[in-house]
């Protein structure tokens, strides 16, 4: 074959400019760690945003966190254990391989096997039965208001993954295979993970041609390649160093509420002052939030009279925050009868509680010393305060936890923090039970919201907690992207716009 | 000395079994890795069947002795975290760890070497005194700062190195400095030192009174009898430095093997840290034993037992 001087003089010129286009449509992910593991059943938090730009679940949330048709176009009750979902038609794997019900329900089975580390996940699923190609009904154990908003964490994967028999998926990780909006292309580890645009997604292709999440693990230096056009995009920026990053030229600052809120959890199962709601009540009266909020955080968070947020579903915005009252806290310990003060042994962990939290906590022990109510702060490391609280419950009497609140909905986090055997709780009220349960299996939801709204007054009468805040989320952006955050403080750049 | 050496190896066999061992007890003791693997909202039973298919529901001592039926036969498992064979992920990372600890020490030689050199040579001049005056500013600057100091004064400044990550030879000379800086310092004053201290050794008068010339006097007698200990300390260096710069590879996103191990201890990834503890031991003794070795060679007067 002969290929003229002029063909290929244009070819070259092509293959120039989008050379040139990719090289400027790629983004770069500064990130703390990459997770490892992207198989859509076992893949870890870690690895949460990049799973979401190689798979697609059942359903998606937009960025404000509405429920929106993904892979199931519709969904409904066909009984009250039985969700219908119908599946969408002509899509792809990034393999060719097609999607239809038996793959959902090859998924499903998968994900509720027990050993599965995403299984609780599933934990209300009983079972998935293919009605037609494109039909699947997932069955629950009993009535689950919340499975399509759970079925955002269905991620599909294709039926080739499941040729293992003992569900060993290190085969299918080193070459994940989904439908989302970018493809795996390499794995390295320690170092980063790259993607590249799927041109065919059902959604349409990204604008991005490609994805590199780069493993920084100092923030300090995620800023610097940030300010220096090395990477496009990193989380955590400080309130101190918006400016930086704002007068750099290169990048801005996208500010953000976070769906995550920090509390601190008293025990009332082991001996202690905590057991007196006098004393849980003093601490709240004793400490201002307002102050520390102002001082140590520079402003970038939100109070929280209770630990549900204003986004969820039957916030109640009449239940307000114990008024700092240092006086009435005082009172209320000599009537608990400790009017020389108590002593109280609290645990933390500087990794749980994100932006200063060793900070915040130091002005909190302060302003409660005021009162008489001494905290002895015990720092512990991150693994040992996972497994003293969800493991072992060796935990002391007080200590700081926080807990991110999914798909705008409280249930997740009143069974976490208030249910007798929720992971972080340590209290038994059966009235709470009991509400949270007829709740949890209600599909009314203004009756779940009538529900949340009673319970909120019932967590600050009893002072089960004592509530901090939610944190603004700073993100650093390049000046080349239009970025939106998401509530659910997700990274999704399929839907990222470029600036020309 | 091959005798020597071949009953040195010999023992290399129970000081593994031994470290293992401790590893083992350690990993045993720092608590759960399966509640680290689910989620928060997991119940009890959730974090029960993940630790039954970890095998951490079985008793210690049949966990212990399938560890050392696996160590045997050099399997180390799988990553919890990665489901990858956990010695591939040690072995995937020692080049970059051996590439930027080799960097570091030729720097540090050969700036650290003729800096000891010339602060012997003139001592108590001013020179001597500014040599000193550095050696210990490196010596008690911390890593962490002096890796952020250079990256924002070469990187983000004046733009001319690459900030972090790996890939290309002007990755590699950001770290490298950084952690070239401590050691080269401490060369420094070690060879320094030694070599006043030789250069008042009787032999050392004995032999200018002879009439050998002084450049011989230094090279031969003197500099290669103040060698000793520096290249004891710099075996053990650089065992410690194959560990992974922990630091330098945090500051740097350099994909050593201290960043490995820093993370898998924290997550709980006993495979990964069994694993990387078991290479880095062996990594250890074989550098001791060469630096032995060497000295031996260099010094008569260390005999082989």
């Amino acid at each position: 074959m002969r290929i003229s001087p002029g063909k290929l003089a244009l070819s070259i010129l092509l293959l120039l400019i989008t050379g040139l286009g990719l090289a400027q449509k790629d983004i770069v992910i500064g990130a703390d760690t990459n997770g490892e593991h992207y198989d859509p059943q076992r893949g870890l938090s870690g690895s949460a945003h990049i799973m979401m730009a190689m798979f697609d679940g059942l359903t998606r949330l937009d960025p404000d966190g509405t429920l929106r048709p993904s892979l199931a176009e519709s969904w409904e009750l066909v009984n009250n254990n039985t969700w219908r979902f119908t599946i969408r038609q002509g899509v792809k794997f990034h393999n060719g391989e097609s999607l239809d019900a038996n793959v959902v329900k090859l998924n499903i089975d998968r994900l509720i096997t027990p050993h599965q580390t995403r299984a609780s996940l599933g934990s209300t699923v009983t079972g998935a039965t293919v009605v037609d190609d494109y039909t699947i009904d997932i069955t629950t154990v009993d009535t689950d208001p919340l499975l399509p908003s759970k079925a955002t964490g269905f991620l599909i994967g294709p039926a080739s993954m499941e040729q293992d028999p003992d569900n060993d998926s290190t085969e299918f990780n080193r070459h994940p295979i989904g439908t989302g909006p970018f493809k795996f292309v390499e794995d390295v580890p320690g170092e980063y993970i790259r993607l590249e645009a799927n041109p065919d997604h059902w959604n349409g292709a990204p604008e991005a041609t490609s994805l590199t999440f780069r493993i920084i693990p100092d923030r300090s230096v995620q800023l610097a390649e940030l300010i220096s056009g090395g990477v496009d995009f990193i989380e955590n920026v400080t309130p101190e160093l918006i400016d930086l990053v704002n007068r750099s030229d290169v990048a801005h600052v996208v500010q953000t509420g976070s769906a995550i809120s920090h509390t601190i959890v008293f025990r009332q199962d082991v001996e202690s002052p905590l057991q007196d709601k006098r004393v849980r009540q003093a601490i709240n009266y004793g400490v201002d939030i307002d102050t520390i909020i102002d001082n140590v955080l520079s402003g970038y968070a939100t109070p929280l009279a209770t630990v549900v947020l204003p986004i969820a579903l039957g916030y109640n915005p009449d239940v307000t925050r114990y008024p700092y009252d240092p006086e009435r806290a005082r009172e209320l310990l000599a009537e608990a009868g400790y009017p020389d003060g108590v002593a109280i042994e609290f645990d933390f962990t500087p990794s749980i509680g994100e932006l200063y939290n060793t900070e915040v906590l130091q002005a909190i022990a302060r302003q409660l010393e005021g009162v008489g109510i001494k905290l002895h702060l015990n720092s512990l490391e991150y693994g040992i305060a996972i497994q003293r609280v969800y493991g072992d419950d060796t935990v002391n009497p007080a200590f700081r936890w926080q807990w991110k609140t999914w798909y705008n909905d409280p249930d997740s986090i009143l069974y976490g923090f208030f249910s007798t055997g929720g992971s972080a709780s340590y209290v038994s009220y059966p009235e709470i039970d009991d509400m949270l349960h007829r709740a949890r299996y209600n599909l009314d939801n203004e009756e779940r919201a009538q529900i949340y709204r009673d319970l909120q007054v019932i967590i600050k009468e009893e002072a089960i907690h004592l509530p901090l805040y939610n944190l603004q989320t700073l993100y650093g952006v390049s000046d080349r992207l239009d970025w939106q955050p998401r509530v659910d403080g997700r990274l999704y750049f399929a839907q990222t716009k470029f600036r020309d | 000395m091959f005798k020597y050496v071949g009953r040195r190896l010999l023992v290399v066999a129970p000081t593994l079994l031994g470290v293992m061992l401790i590893v083992f007890f350690l990993t045993y003791t720092i608590g759960n890795p399966a509640v680290l693997l689910v989620p928060p909202e997991a119940t009890p039973e959730d974090i029960a069947r993940v630790e039954a298919v970890l095998g951490l529901d079985q008793p210690v001592a049949v966990q212990f002795l399938r560890y050392i039926g696996r160590i045997a036969r050099f399997d180390f498992g799988v990553s919890f975290y990665s489901d990858r064979p956990a010695l591939n992920l040690v072995v995937q990372r020692l080049p970059a760890t051996l590439q930027l600890s080799l960097v570091a020490l030729v720097i540090a030689i050969l700036i650290g070497l003729p800096a000891g050199l010339f602060g012997a040579l003139w001592r108590g001049k001013f020179a001597d005194v500014a040599l000193s005056a550095s050696v210990l500013f490196g010596m008690s600057i911390p890593n962490f700062w002096l890796g952020l100091m250079l990256i924002i004064l070469f990187g983000v400044q004046l733009r001319l190195l690459p900030i972090s990550g790996s890939g290309t030879p002007a990755h590699l000379i950001l770290p490298a400095i950084t952690l070239a800086t401590g050691m080269l310092a401490m060369i420094a004053r070690l060879v320094r030192n030694d070599l006043l201290d030789v250069l008042n050794a009787d032999y050392v008068r004995t032999a200018r009174a002879k009439g050998v010339s002084n450049t011989i006097v230094f090279i031969r007698h003197a500099l290669k009898n103040a060698l000793t200990p520096v290249i004891t300390v710099l075996g053990l260096q650089l065992g410690a430095l194959l560990g992974g710069a922990i630091v330098t590879e945090s500051v740097f996103a350099w994909p050593g093997v201290g960043r490995l191990i820093l993370q898998s201890i924290e997550r709980r990834d006993y495979p990964v840290v069994q694993a990387a503890t078991f290479i880095l031991a062996v990594i250890f003794i074989l550098t001791n034993l060469v630096v032995d070795v060497v000295c031996a060679t260099l010094d008569p007067r260390i005999v082989y037992e």
